[in-house]
């Protein structure tokens, strides 16, 4: 197996169910913010100030640290023309990066394909969490998806170590043997020599995983310290994809929404800080992006689904700031009540690809889309 | 119909409560409410199992106030299938968990105060405990739903008796759900599988069965909860077919009520403010019935004042109905 | 026929018709024998229906699961557990194949259980009567953009894919036929529907809008007239290559995995005598299913089809369960369970397109055979299950001690019975041969039923095993 040290690596983090935009970047000085955020508006003393017109939400400081630093994009106004306000379509959209009809290759299967073309290595990409993302689904792409690192692999059940080692031993044996009965079977066999390779390959990491970092105990930072375990185990893993949520706050969303940044912001702080202890960062970009923002104005206790959303990217590579700008938040601007989107998602994925993966993007996201230069160019 | 009026009585409907929301103020599934006396309603959100082996947050009580005020909620996280609420006289709440097995008990404030039962067919175990009522003594009524029997305890767990099996003859069982006890200490259940609801004296003599000798489309299907009012009128939660079914005392039919929330409750407007589309959507559509009529009725609770508070589970919602007496039929040439 | 034999063949039959057999109901079926069972099969009202009530009251979130699928997926995975009609779970599977709706787009997965409910219905009645059915389908009209078909501005989405992927495939019809089609099911659409805040989901209703029909001439396959869609669906059933593409599909699910779908036009039928053969008794029945499945079932072609086909992950899980006996009836794990088929790259409800899943060989990856493997042995070894205590009782019944080699086909009669080749079989006796002969006297009958179980779960990761 190829295994270079410095080879760009991307990690996803899909907040899952809608992130409120309005809330997470605040432009606190615009009175229509607090006109339409009746229940929901936070108070300016609460809030993280970063210029002299935006805030972030007040759980965010760990993320408004990595900003002040210069390590964070913040993309305002992110979307696509005519949400559907869907959170299956849209996901959708932004999984296959086809608007118009329902598409059936991810973009990063397809980034995938293009960095490992033969397939060569069984964990060129990494989903942690249960099944796969439409994102990494192509086909002729393989991905391995891990619940949980500390039990990945095969025959977990078997309770016996020594009972499952002899097994696993028949499991490669079986599958390893010609069985002279067709393509299919033949396929299988290959299948299952990848499947353990993958699993074995995985399995080394954690025992090399070194660390002082305590993450917290929940799903999203148990998440990122799987990812920063894989990265600095070097394996060759590109792509990485996790998510977090429910960012679906249509009620008692203050709490909810605090919690969630909470979780997210903490786990990313120290997600970056396990990697810079050990040098791992530098070939790290970290890209988080949500299906669409929410409704302007609340409704008692929660926002519904909107339209125009925000994304941050993440690293030492990236050029700190803010990208695009924000929506206009007159009554006369929105659309069914929505931010209106000026940045179009596929731009912003042409540059990760580009700029940071080093592969032709208009083919991966069907057409010549652009953005602003968020990550520093490579001499 | 906003006025329902049959032989000296009327319903009219009053107001709805809440919306569909997995948090604060709405429900999720409205299995179980329950009136309470200074005019607040427990509501049993029983919402959805989700992906397994984590607290779901939408699994809760409610508490509000008849006026649609959003008090508070509790529970989160001490049940697994939660299924019917009642108040004792020291305005404790308890709720059945019909996979644990349990009753749990919570103090006025919804703080946890203790639970009991165990899983099992003997006298005093518990095989998917569905509705319970508490008569004037606070003792406790449990449908014990799986052994297809009435359980009756005290308010600390302790069996007092039992009347019922499975079968469809007079005082037998099919996996029956809701359970009131009426102010002459009768009881009345309804007894699910059967199509009907019977009633009972306190020691679970048969006394009448409710539902099964009428034309088909009077009939009951599968009726999940019942009530009776301050005259003795008998409400039944015909589940199966969307509607309550209003009996008189003798057990004769009187009206049915199928829903008339055509109006927005307070949470649900300001749900419908926020969104400029979805009020230009409601006024794309010329039939709003399915706006105002029970989607999949679950249970029914009245209070001090004769109102009538029906949950609904599919909309999140519940309707209300203020019942008038001696009602002296209008002019009708109007 | 032997005994062995002709259980060796219900056994088969049960796999592709529903979703597997345990050796209990196999001895049931052995009595009345093959061609009764398939009568049985096919004659539903034989057997009660799911009682729907029962999954209503316990999981009251799956009547009108709304925007996200995991409760319809529920609902649907509780129909396919509990029923005692397989075949019409099997088939509503098959339609759901062949008319591929996903609720990433349809956002409406309530909708999505009214479909499946139709092919459950309908599935095994009249084709015609399903594509009629499917053309007024709110989520199909959603799904394929025919409330965007409009007389002065047709929409050839739900016109295209009726002739491309659910009647006739491709090279058998003209962009004019596409055209024409489309223009036809103009105004055939859905009624304005009530939005889903603040209250959840309201239905969907068909509705034929006179005024956004185009009552204008079509030509449609040599065909001249004032055609509505009725009319292009009976033309469309006139055509040689709809009763082909139908028979195809029929074979492919029953019988033996073919190509995917896109590629038919240019690669042969597997078996163009038995796709003819069922072409044409579609075409006698004016197709009517019925006919067709039961030819199917009673052929030769089938009969020696046994373990040609990669089982599909609804199929594993779904069959897996079955023979276990868990999560049947109410459950809090029925949400999560019914999340498997997804993991393993089937995702009911919600297909990756209109083109449907891409099957066969197809179905395995490396991700997706781990899932596979594990779901299988994680329940196989799990020796308090009620339906793993009989398997292993099964095992059990000797006369006290048997020899590796007997473990090894005990545990293969009740996973299938499975042939396993040579080497596979090697490998298992040798593995079985590590601890020496299994003891079932009382008190070593624990420790042996956990060497077999292992045994199951080690069967369950074969190649082999994958097939069904």
């Amino acid at each position: 197996m190829v295994t270079k040290d410095k080879e760009p690596v991307i990690v996803v983090l899909q907040l899952s169910g809608g992130n409120d935009y309005f809330n997470t970047v605040i432009p606190y000085n615009d009175s229509n913010y607090y006109d339409n955020r009746r229940s929901l508006s936070i108070p300016e003393a609460e809030m993280l100030t970063i210029d002299a017109e935006y805030a972030l939400h007040p759980s965010m400081s760990p993320m408004r640290d990595i900003y002040k630093k210069g390590n964070m994009a913040i993309i305002h106004g992110i979307g696509y023309a005519n949400s559907p306000r869907s959170h299956f379509r849209s996901m959708d959209i932004w999984h296959t990066a086809e608007p118009d009809k329902v598409g059936t290759e991810g973009w990063l299967g397809r980034a995938i394909r293009e960095l490992d073309p033969e397939s060569t290595n069984p964990v060129t990409a990494v989903n942690i969490g249960q099944g796969l993302p439409r994102a990494l689904v192509t086909p002729g792409v393989s991905v391995a998806s891990v619940a949980d690192l500390s039990t990945y692999g095969l025959l977990t059940s078997v309770e016996q170590d020594v009972v499952r080692e002899k097994m696993l031993t028949r499991f490669s044996n079986m599958y390893g043997a010609a069985l002279g009965s067709g393509p299919v079977l033949d396929y299988l066999g290959q299948t299952g020599i990848d499947a353990l390779n993958g699993a074995d390959i995985l399995k080394v990491a954690p025992d090399k995983y070194e660390s002082n970092i305590e993450y917290a105990d929940n799903s999203i930072a148990r998440n990122l310290r799987d990812v920063s375990t894989i990265h600095k185990a070097n394996l060759g893993t590109r792509v990485f994809y996790t998510q977090h949520g429910s960012f679906d706050t249509h009620a008692a969303q203050t709490p909810t929404h605090a919690q969630l940044w909470q979780e997210v912001s903490t786990a990313i702080q120290d997600f970056w800080d396990d990697l810079e202890e050990t040098g791992h960062d530098e070939n790290v970009v970290m890209f988080l992006f949500s299906e669409f923002g929410r409704r302007v104005r609340d409704n008692g206790s929660g926002t519904d689904h909107g339209a125009a959303g925000v994304s941050f990217v993440i690293g030492p590579r990236v050029n700190g700031g803010m990208y695009s700008r924000y929506p206009e938040t007159r009554a006369e601007a929105l659309e069914q009540g929505d931010l209106v989107p000026n940045q179009d998602f596929r731009g912003v994925y042409t540059t990760l690809l580009e700029d940071w993966l080093e592969v032709e993007a208009a083919p991966i996201v069907n057409g010549a889309f652009s953005s602003e230069k968020f990550i520093q160019s490579s001499n | 119909m906003l006025t329902t009026t049959v032989q000296g009585r009327t319903w009219n409907f009053s107001h709805a409560i809440g919306r569909n929301a997995a948090a604060g103020n709405g429900f999720t599934q409205p299995m179980s409410i329950v009136s309470f006396k200074d005019d607040s309603i427990y509501v049993l959100s029983r919402g959805g199992d989700g992906a397994g082996g984590v607290v779901q947050p939408n699994k809760r009580i409610g508490k509000v106030t008849i006026d649609e005020e959003f008090i508070g909620d509790f529970g989160h996280g001490d049940f697994t299938w939660p299924s019917s609420l009642a108040v004792d006289s020291r305005s404790h709440v308890y709720c059945t968990d019909e996979h644990t097995n349990t009753v749990i008990e919570y103090d006025p404030e919804g703080k946890k105060m203790g639970e009991w039962g165990d899983p099992g067919n003997k006298e005093g175990n518990l095989n998917m405990p569905s509705g319970i009522a508490f008569d004037s003594s606070d003792n406790l009524f449990v449908v014990d739903s799986g052994n297809n029997r009435i359980q009756k305890f005290t308010r600390e767990g302790e069996f007092i008796l039992t009347w019922g099996e499975a079968g469809s003859s007079e005082g037998q069982f099919s996996d029956p759900w809701g359970i009131t006890v009426d102010q002459n200490s009768n009881v009345y259940v309804a007894d699910w599988g059967n199509n009907r609801v019977q009633k009972f004296t306190p020691e679970g003599e048969f006394l009448l069965s409710y539902g099964v000798t009428f034309p088909e489309d009077m009939r009951l299907n599968h009726p999940s909860d019942v009530a009776v009012d301050s005259e003795g009128d008998v409400y039944v939660v015909d589940w199966g077919n969307k509607r309550v079914q209003i009996f008189d005392p003798e057990g004769e039919i009187l009206t049915s009520l199928y829903g008339d929330a055509y109006e927005f409750s307070q949470w649900a407007k300001e749900v419908v403010e926020s969104n400029p589309d979805a009020l230009k959507a409601y006024r794309r559509v010329e039939d709003k019935s399915s706006l105002a009529t029970f989607e999949r009725p679950t249970s029914i609770t009245i209070d001090s004042q004769d109102r009538i508070i029906v949950s609904e589970s599919t909309r999140g919602r519940l309707q209300v109905y203020a019942k008038e007496k001696d009602y002296l039929d209008p002019q009708y040439n109007l | 026929m032997t005994v062995t034999a002709e259980r060796e063949l219900l056994a088969h039959l049960l796999r592709r018709a529903g979703f597997g057999a345990s050796s209990d109901d196999l001895d049931v079926f052995s009595e009345i024998g093959y061609e009764a069972t398939v009568e049985k099969l096919i004659n539903v009202d034989s057997e009660t229906a799911v009682d729907e009530y029962s999954l209503l009251r316990r999981h009251p979130i799956t009547e009108v699961p709304g925007g996200a699928s995991g409760p319809g997926q529920a609902n649907w995975l509780y129909f396919m557990l509990n029923t005692q009609r397989p075949l019409q779970e099997k088939m509503a599977l098959f339609w759901h194949h062949v008319f591929a709706t996903g609720n990433a787009k349809v956002d409406n997965c309530n909708h999505l259980l009214d479909q499946i409910a139709m092919f459950r219905e309908e599935g095994m009645g009249n084709y015609r009567n399903l594509l009629v059915n499917l053309a007024r389908d709110p989520a199909m009209i959603f799904w394929l953009d025919n409330n965007e078909n409009h007389k002065n501005a047709p929409n050839e989405n739900w016109g295209r894919e009726l002739l491309e992927l659910f009647s006739l495939g491709v090279g058998n019809y003209t962009e004019t036929d596409v055209f024409e089609c489309s223009r036809a099911f103009t105004g055939w659409t859905i009624g304005a529907k009530m939005p889903r805040y603040p209250y959840g989901r309201h239905p969907w209703k068909f509705e034929f809008r006179a005024e956004d029909h185009d009552y204008t001439e079509k030509t449609f396959l040599g065909h001249t007239g004032n055609f509505d869609g009725e009319d292009i669906i009976d033309i469309i059933l006139q055509q040689d290559a709809c009763s082909k593409f139908i028979a195809r599909h029929l074979y492919n699910f029953f019988v033996e995995d073919e190509p995917q779908v896109p590629a038919w036009n240019i690669e042969a039928p597997k078996n163009p005598e038995a796709v003819n053969q069922l072409a044409k008794i579609l075409i006698d029945s004016d197709y009517e299913v019925k006919p067709a499945l039961r030819a199917l079932f009673n052929s030769s072609f089938f009969k020696e089809s046994a373990y040609k086909r990669v089982k599909s992950p609804v199929e594993v899980v779904v069959g897996t369960l079955r023979l276990v006996e868990d999560v049947l009836g109410p459950d809090p794990r029925l949400e999560s369970t019914a999340k498997e088929p997804g993991y393993m790259g089937q995702d009911i409800l919600d297909p990756p397109s209109v083109e449907g899943w891409h099957t066969g060989r197809e179905w395995i990856n490396s991700g997706a055979l781990v899932k596979r493997v594990n779901f299988v042995s994680d329940r196989l070894s799990d020796t308090a299950l009620p339906g793993v205590k009989k398997i292993i009782s099964k095992i059990a019944d000797c006369d006290g001690t048997m020899s590796p080699e007997e473990l090894v086909e005990k545990c293969l009669e009740q996973m299938g019975p499975l042939p396993v080749k040579d080497k596979t079989r090697e490998e298992l006796v040798s593995h079985a041969n590590e601890q020496g002969n299994i003891t079932w006297d009382e008190k070593s009958y624990e420790q042996s039923a956990v060497r077999a179980s292992e045994m199951l779960a080690l069967i369950a990761s074969t190649r082999e095993y994958q097939f069904g």
